[in-house]
């Protein structure tokens, strides 16, 4: 009993720590880290006014006349300073301008194409499902960083994830699965199991269950368990897997444990801007039961 | 979080950002562009009487959210809201060459009714495109017909809301719904 006391200690202690990591990765504004930059780098009297300018908007809620006219300011004193053309670009895609918002970001990875590619691939894959496109301009950063292209820009994916599902998506399994290797093996093997995403097990298992590995989705499944238990779309989709292999039983536990986490208990996929890959919505789940 | 800085945002910060705004402004006025040519938001969209319905009201057009500021209808009904736009669109016939991105942007009012459709077309290389106005005229009466749409809830306060959605259309064809 006392160890089962300190089990659901530690347990609530882990679920408010993920909820704590969660609400601070959902409602953060920006889509690209915004840091402050230190302006006494620049000698060039321009681009420290125009530096100037730049930090203000960190003050100025995004996409405000005001935070537009600070960028336009910094831009006007320094037209090369490629994270305020990026800045400048991010109210534009949640707006849902992306004309105006890639002649920006264009503009920033014509400038800085290590810095800002991996943050336009990002955005197709995320924003439009343009995988195709995505898929090049990261294989492309992947190249340019003699293959180590960095996370999302909200720190939530590999970009070698993000490459595994823009080849799912395309129908190109065998590459797809060559880009999860290098994202959650590679990454495991080499800096630690820690570093594999939160999300990374999931979406494996479900690209697993698209060829009909349905064991080695399982294997995904129990690896995302140990990574974070909480998430609905787990349960359910061990409970599909389960289906597939004619375990009728243990998947409608398996589908009842999801509605509860739904419901509930805990949490499912979810983003503040975009519809996520491979999330589930409670009529899946109860269609799932109702089956 | 943006959200919260519009409403919950202390007064001294609000000083402070009014102080920032003023002292900036005489670079502003020598640097930027003419001030009034820049909306007040990114995509705000004002009424046009050339083009938008005079009946649809706005509360307050300086306080219209945008879809992300708070749980999103739309987020939360998008495998309905999908459901229903595969059901009822129809390509049409003649379609070949109709692809690329069709992001129909609109205001869900506090009584969640749906106005100010604006248009933003592209290719697939990101490029202007004009779709046939068939395909666009049953893309934008199809969200108007959508019944249940809801405006942003915030701490029991009710907000006019931008919303946008974007088609991604092959040969005519809807291929997905975003965001």
């Amino acid at each position: 009993m006392y160890n089962a006391i300190i089990s659901d200690g530690l347990r609530q202690t882990a679920g408010r720590i993920l909820r704590i990591i969660l609400v601070v990765a959902f409602l953060f504004p920006a889509l690209q880290t915004y840091a402050q930059t230190n302006c006494s780098l620049f000698t060039e009297p321009n681009q420290i006014k125009a530096c100037k300018f730049y930090n203000s908007v960190d003050s100025l809620p995004q996409g405000t006349s005001m935070c537009e006219q600070a960028l336009d300011s910094a831009l006007y004193y320094w037209p090369g300073y490629a994270e305020a053309w990026h800045e400048k670009s991010v109210p534009y895609l949640k707006r849902g301008d992306f004309l105006t918002w890639r002649k920006y970001l264009d503009k920033a990875v014509s400038l800085k194409p290590l810095t800002f590619l991996g943050a336009r691939g990002w955005c197709r894959f995320k924003f439009l499902r343009d995988y195709e496109g995505a898929l090049r301009d990261l294989k492309t950063l992947d190249t340019l960083t003699s293959f180590n292209p960095g996370q999302s820009g909200d720190g939530s994916y590999s970009l070698y994830i993000v490459m595994a599902l823009c080849a799912r998506e395309q129908g190109r399994m065998t590459e797809a699965f060559h880009y999860f290797s290098l994202g959650i093996d590679s990454v495991g093997a080499h800096k630690g199991p820690e570093w594999i995403g939160l999300y990374d097990y999931l979406h494996r298992a479900v690209t697993r269950m698209r060829v009909k590995d349905y064991r080695g989705a399982l294997s995904d499944l129990d690896n995302q368990v140990k990574k974070y238990a909480g998430f609905a779309e787990t349960y359910y989709y061990r409970g599909q897997a389960l289906l597939s292999m004619g375990q009728k039983a243990e998947a409608k536990v398996a589908f009842e444990r999801s509605k509860t986490l739904f419901v509930s208990e805990g949490y499912h996929l979810t983003d503040p801007y975009c519809e996520m890959l491979d999330e589930v919505y409670l009529e899946d789940i109860e269609g799932a039961l109702a089956r | 979080m943006r959200l919260s800085y519009f409403i919950a945002q202390p007064i001294a910060g609000r000083l402070l950002a009014i102080g920032l705004s003023f002292f900036m402004m005489g670079h502003l006025v020598a640097a930027g562009p003419a001030m009034d040519s820049i909306p007040r938001q990114v995509g705000d969209i004002p009424y046009d009487s050339a083009i938008d319905d005079p009946a649809f009201r706005v509360s307050d057009s300086q306080w219209v959210l945008q879809y992300y500021n708070s749980g999103s209808y739309y987020l939360r009904h998008k495998k309905e809201i999908v459901r229903y736009f595969m059901d009822h669109y129809q390509p049409g016939a003649d379609t070949a060459g109709q692809t690329g991105y069709c992001t129909i942007r609109f205001i869900i009012n506090r009584a969640g009714q749906t106005g100010r459709f604006r248009l933003y077309q592209l290719d697939t290389a990101y490029r202007p495109f004009q779709f046939r106005q068939e395909i666009v005229d049953q893309l934008r009466t199809l969200i108007r017909q959508w019944q249940e749409w809801q405006p942003l809830k915030y701490k029991d306060r009710i907000f006019d809301t931008y919303q946008y959605l974007t088609f991604t259309l092959k040969n005519g064809r809807i291929v997905c719904i975003t965001p």
